[in-house]
């Protein structure tokens, strides 16, 4: 199965691709009062705004503070939300190891189920 | 008359000859007793008849009349006499201030005369001759104190030749000493010219290595001038390594961000190959390497920004060395440029102490010479003290012989004062008339 894989802090994990439509560089993020908190904010892209789910922060892990930032696009039908990532991120393919989990290159990266956590993120509202 | 022995000188009016006035003398008494006697022996019966007392009284008369007359002849020839021989027992004591009686004109009136005038004449001759006395022992007197005088005189002066002798002497040790004395300041004098010449070489040496010293330091300060020089050359050329590491940096920089570009179009290229379905499996594998290509070009640009990392950190501290070293080189500078004026304050000292070591080794030959007329000057003094010693010493023995000589002479003074004092003694005992 091939998948999108980085790190966050010391923690491996990768979402399936067909879950995703698009990586791209972090470009500006516009906070909206009265999100979520896990909600960063909008982002533009292709002319449509984004809602930007603030991943480590769902996923409890503390930002890296690396320079590198990028969002990932979901695919529909959950193309509205993106997931901000603030490592380095490659694609490979993976072999699917117990429940949820996925070995890339002989290491276990935990798969991110997106429809879940976009329900997270949103649930508060 | 023509017999020998002392003429005797009769004065006039001694008869010698003839009737004698005593012979006159006695022959009156008798003649006036005889007559007396006479008268009696007529005058007696008549005033007295009884036979028995006219006798009686007429012898009685007669015996008082013989011994009247006896006693007139004796005093008429006696008394002259005998006022003679009080007077010559009054002379014969040295009484000459008694006058002789001369009265009458008979032999004892002459004897009396005639001794008067002995006793007027041995007056004189004695009177004279003690005046004399009393001039000899005048004279006497004066010849010993006098003498005294010039003992005492002449043994002051021996004395004061001795001590003239004595002081020449201590004089002439004194001038002895003072020329050792200035033989040794000669000696300290020639030792402080030999250390004023060492002391001259010492400071000409220090000049000529002072010299040397502030050469070597230009030397090193133009050595310094030219590090610093090359320093601040090799400081520019890293100045313009970091620059061009600088422009490295932005390039790799570029090429990073290309290849994350890069990376995430594969990606996405992945993505899309992956939503074609099968078809797109094969665009799916050149994205896969496009994607790898460009994690390689990633890889390749991030060691070459470490390197260049490496670079600008070894460029930085070398620039730090660097100017470091310049500042060192300056600090290096300013202490050669001390160092050169140290000399120089040295080569300004070293010639004055040359010149002022000159001027003592100058002044120790003047001092030097002017001992050296000090000491001919002194030997001579010590040889006039020595001859005036000894010629006061002569003088001195001279005057101890003069001293003698008075000393005879006072004692002969002495004696002729004492001789004439006897004779004054003896004189004494004439008392005379003045």
């Amino acid at each position: 199965m091939d998948l999108l894989y980085f790190r966050l802090g010391a923690a491996p994990y990768a979402i399936p691709l067909e879950r995703v439509a698009e990586v791209a560089p972090a470009g500006p993020i516009h906070p909206v009062p009265l999100s979520p908190p896990a909600v960063l904010g909008l982002a533009e892209r292709r002319g449509r705004p984004i809602a930007v789910i603030d991943l480590p922060r769902l996923l409890d892990r503390e930002p890296a503070g690396g320079t590198v930032a990028h969002v990932v696009r979901l695919a529909s039908p959950l193309d509205g939300a993106a997931l901000w990532v603030p490592s380095e991120i490659s694609s490979g393919t993976g072999t699917p190891a117990e429940a949820g989990h996925a070995s890339i290159d002989g290491r276990d990266h935990l798969v991110l189920d997106t429809e879940a956590l976009v329900k997270r993120a949103a649930a508060p509202l | 008359m023509d017999a020998p022995g002392p003429r005797l000188h009769i004065p006039a009016g001694v008869h010698r000859s003839g009737v004698t006035i005593v012979q006159k003398k006695l022959a009156a008494s008798f003649l006036l007793v005889s007559f007396l006697c006479t008268v009696v022996a007529v005058a007696v019966p008549r005033l007295q008849p009884d036979p028995v007392w006219s006798p009686a009284l007429m012898v009685c008369l007669d015996l008082a009349i013989g011994l009247g007359g006896a006693w007139l002849v004796s005093w008429l020839v006696v008394r002259r006499i005998r006022a003679l021989a009080s007077a010559a027992s009054v002379i014969s004591k040295g009484d000459l201030t008694q006058a002789v009686a001369v009265e009458g004109a008979d032999e004892t009136a002459e004897l009396a005369r005639a001794f008067s005038t002995m006793v007027g004449s041995l007056l004189g001759v004695l009177k004279e001759v003690r005046e004399g006395a009393e001039s000899i022992h005048e004279s006497a007197r004066s010849l010993s104190r006098t003498s005294s005088e010039v003992n005492a005189a002449t043994e002051g002066i021996a004395e004061a030749a001795h001590a003239i002798a004595c002081g020449a002497d201590t004089q002439a040790d004194d001038v002895a000493r003072t020329s050792t004395l200035t033989r040794d300041l000669t000696g300290s004098v020639n030792r402080i010219a030999e250390s004023a010449r060492s002391v001259q070489e010492a400071a000409e040496d220090a000049a000529a290595r002072a010299n040397a010293g502030a050469a070597a330091a230009r030397r090193a300060a133009e050595g310094i001038v030219g590090v610093s020089n090359a320093v601040n050359a090799s400081a520019d050329a890293v100045d313009g390594f970091q620059g061009q590491a600088d422009e490295i940096g932005k390039i790799v920089t570029f090429i990073v961000s290309l290849a994350d570009q890069t990376h995430l179009l594969a990606i996405n290229a992945t993505i899309e190959a992956s939503r074609a379905g099968e078809e797109a499996r094969g665009f799916a594998v050149v994205a896969e390497e496009v994607r790898r290509l460009a994690d390689h070009v990633r890889g390749f640009a991030d060691q070459i920004s470490s390197v260049t990392e490496e670079i600008r950190g070894g460029s930085h501290s070398i620039a730090r060395s660097i100017r470091d070293g310049v500042r060192a080189a300056g600090e290096a500078r300013e202490l050669v440029d001390r160092a050169a004026a140290s000399f120089d304050a040295v080569l300004d000292a070293t010639r004055g102490t040359t010149e002022r070591a000159r001027g003592i080794a100058r002044g120790a030959e003047e001092q030097r010479r002017l001992a050296g007329q000090v000491d001919e000057a002194l030997e001579r003094i010590v040889r006039v003290a020595r001859d005036n010693a000894r010629g006061t010493e002569e003088t001195s023995n001279a005057t101890l012989g003069q001293t003698a000589s008075m000393q005879a002479l006072s004692a002969a003074a002495e004696d002729l004062a004492r001789t004439s004092d006897h004779l004054k003694n003896l004189l004494a005992t004439f008392r005379l008339r003045d």
